[in-house]
């Protein structure tokens, strides 16, 4: 009698075990070789004495190159410092936006207005040839550039559960270089050869500017996407009175360095990209990218309008006062003469203009010297660029920014 | 000849096994002490619904989860019907634990945004306090620059409390409306959590608040419990239908059983009088450890 029940089902890995139990015995065939070999005089030997063991494994060494290992980041690491210092960097953004950053940079603003002299700068009007230029700058940055990424996954609110197709595209990094990159090089262009000899243009050069408030270590760590250098450091006439600066807000109850996270590996010097030996190593105007996708909040919720211009004003601090360290020595504080500095924020569409005037490193309290921002916020390069029923369409082109570019340039 | 050996050590050797009488015994033996496999059961506060991978400190950043759909993470069983699907939201940790100083003035915090949770059904509200993010449950009318308090002092008379303000049930005056209520002190925030939902403070018992639940029964709480001032916000979730069986599964819910009966009774509802007031306070008389039988020494 059959104890189990009978299997009527077909399961391959019960064949394969039951063929291999019948396959699994072979008897070889005895084909006389050895017997002939043997009758010729040739030696035969047994196969399995030259079945090799397997190998040893070897010692491993370290090999001396110019790629030095990576050193675990602990206590033993060379970076490493008691002290946490409070980082703020290129990706990331301050919770209060304009108001943290007046806080962290002691300094008052002059909202919507930028110097005289840039003002009549750019009242001059440009040859149309150069404004036809910058409109086809748009339109390569934003149709005819032949990037194909994946771009940031579409959601619909009213429909949560709806998965849109992915779209490929230019990415908002890649566009903004584009678009950045041929306006200088069209400024210069259409500028005397005096000038643009005077000055440097480097792409994506690192700053970092240490600095201690309230007892707090604090850095930013900022990439200008592109600084412009000049022979002689640039000068603005800003003894302007009748001005209603904004003042430096009070936070309470949030206290100034909140969202900057604190590290404990970190560089003690501020660092300026440019060696003090170069000649052109005056910061002139340094361009600030807002791509969307990379800068964000630690929430993880949109980034707001006041947090972007608050990028601006840090950015604009960074790179001035990590040259006044250079020339200064890290100690400085009150400044024997101010520094200043241009600064261009754009997410490719809108424009952010400012001027920074550093003249104290001393950013303790709210009172004494304080450093100036002046900004004009939100100018529009243009509505939209993009293909309209298989045409390349730019809407409402805007010629002021060409202006404002122009006279940042030439001051 | 050479070869012969080869194949020989290759070959499976196929001894024929006799099952003796002893063997049989044995393994009757070793299956009748197995202890029973823990089947796991629903209840008991997990909802089987997901998995928050929470990390080791508190952070505001929206955490990753694994969803369940009604399974046992252990042993992969399903323990609860009717969970599967939905939308994947990520976490926002809420600080239950509001803690303000015990003497003088009460903390203030600022709330910087209110957001729309996935996995809960109130809102949720991103607040800042020193150098410090946290989220907490926003109340029915807080918005973004609201200033709110916070205070575990416990005065003599009771406080003016504004919404979204958080007191001890002491401090607070009868009648108040809150949610958010404190089992025992210091345990964080674990009474009336859902959308919409409020208790009141009906009177004081000695050294005892009772509280009207959002099921109207009465709990009495130990007054230097906190509590959050207040009604929780998206008070239209009770009152919005869902609408379609394709938005239920996007919520996460499969169809019903179809066993509910309203009018007969089974599985459907009882008429029984009111429970007592419950008392709510830390456990104190924890059972014994059990004891695990074996059948072999």
């Amino acid at each position: 009698m059959k104890l189990s029940k009978v299997l009527c089902r077909q399961h391959v890995g019960f064949m394969f075990k039951r063929h291999w139990l019948i396959q699994g015995k072979r008897v070889p065939i005895d084909l006389g070789m050895e017997e002939s070999l043997k009758a010729k005089g040739i030696p035969v030997e047994d196969a399995l004495e030259f079945v090799k063991e397997k190998p040893e494994p070897r010692e491993r060494l370290e090999i001396i190159g110019p790629h030095e290992p990576i050193k675990p980041l602990d206590e033993n690491h060379p970076d490493y410092k008691e002290k946490p210092c409070l980082t703020l960097k290129n990706s990331s953004v301050l919770l209060e936006g304009v108001s943290q950053a007046q806080v962290l940079t002691k300094t008052i603003i002059a909202e919507g207005r930028l110097p005289h002299k840039i003002e009549e700068l750019a009242e001059l009007a440009a040859p149309k040839a150069v404004h036809e230029g910058v409109k086809k700058a748009i339109l390569s940055a934003n149709v005819f550039d032949c990037e194909q990424k994946k771009l940031p996954k579409i959601k619909d609110s009213v429909r949560p559960a709806f998965n849109f197709p992915r779209i490929l595209g230019i990415s908002d990094r890649r566009r903004n270089e584009i678009l950045t990159n041929k306006l200088v090089q069209l400024v210069e262009k259409s500028n005397d050869a005096e000038v643009t000899q005077n000055k440097y243009v480097v792409n994506d050069v690192d700053c970092q500017s240490i600095f201690d408030k309230e007892g707090d270590l604090i850095q930013f760590q900022d990439v200008s996407n592109i600084l412009v250098t000049s022979n002689k450091p640039l000068k603005h006439e800003l003894n302007e009175s009748d001005i209603p600066f904004i003042k430096i807000p009070d936070l309470y109850p949030v206290k100034h360095t909140v969202t900057l996270p604190p590290e404990h590996f970190y560089d003690d010097n501020s660092k300026y990209p440019l060696r003090p030996s170069v000649a052109k190593k005056h910061p002139h105007t340094t361009w600030l990218h807002f791509n969307k996708t990379e800068v964000g909040n630690l929430y993880e919720s949109p980034v707001t309008q006041t947090q972007i211009l608050g990028r601006s004003l840090t950015h604009a601090f960074t790179v001035a006062s990590a040259y006044a360290k250079q020339i200064h020595g890290e100690d400085v504080k009150d400044l024997p003469e101010p520094i200043h500095i241009n600064c261009i924020q754009t997410d490719g569409q809108l424009f952010h203009f400012g001027v920074f005037e550093l003249n104290t490193l001393n950013v303790d309290g709210t009172d004494g010297v304080k450093n100036i921002w002046y900004t004009k916020n939100n100018v529009k390069l243009y509505d939209s660029s993009r293909y309209l029923s298989g045409m390349p369409v730019l809407e409402n082109y805007n010629p002021k920014v060409y202006s404002y570019i122009n006279a940042f340039y030439n001051c | 000849m050479a070869l012969n050996r080869l194949f020989a050590s290759l070959a499976i050797g196929v001894t024929p096994s006799v099952i003796s009488r002893k063997t049989v015994q044995v393994t009757a033996v070793r299956y009748a002490s197995m202890p029973k496999p823990v089947k796991p059961k629903p209840g008991y506060g997990i909802s089987y619904r997901r998995i928050v991978h929470f990390p080791e400190e508190y952070t505001v950043k929206p955490l990753e989860v694994t969803n369940l759909a009604g399974r046992d993470p252990v042993t992969g069983r399903v323990v609860a019907k009717g969970i599967g699907g939905g939308i994947k939201h990520k976490y926002h940790w809420i600080s239950w634990v509001r803690d303000g100083p015990t003497e003088g003035p009460p903390q203030e915090e600022k709330v910087i945004q209110i957001i729309e949770c996935g996995c809960r059904t109130s809102h949720v509200a991103l607040v800042a306090v020193g150098d410090q993010l946290k989220y907490i449950l926003a109340t029915e009318n807080m918005k973004a620059g609201d200033i709110i308090k916070t205070s575990r002092h416990l005065p003599r008379i009771p406080v003016r409390a504004n919404e979204g303000d958080a007191y001890v049930l002491g401090a607070l005056p009868l009648g108040t409306i809150v949610h958010c209520i404190e089992k025992t002190p210091g345990a964080g925030g674990l009474y009336i959590h859902a959308a919409g939902t409020q208790g009141t403070i009906l009177r004081r018992q000695n050294d005892r608040i009772v509280v009207q639940m959002p099921s109207k029964r009465l709990f009495s709480f130990d007054e230097r419990c906190m509590a959050v001032v207040g009604r929780l916000s998206n008070v239209d979730h009770g009152d919005t239908p869902i609408g379609s069986p394709q938005r239920n599964r996007w919520l996460g819910n499969r169809p019903r059983s179809g066993l509910w009966k309203r009018k007969d009774g089974r599985h459907g509802r009882k008429i029984r009088p009111p429970k007592p007031v419950k008392e709510i306070q830390a456990r104190t008389n924890f059972p014994l450890p059990a004891v695990v039988m074996k059948m072999n020494p």
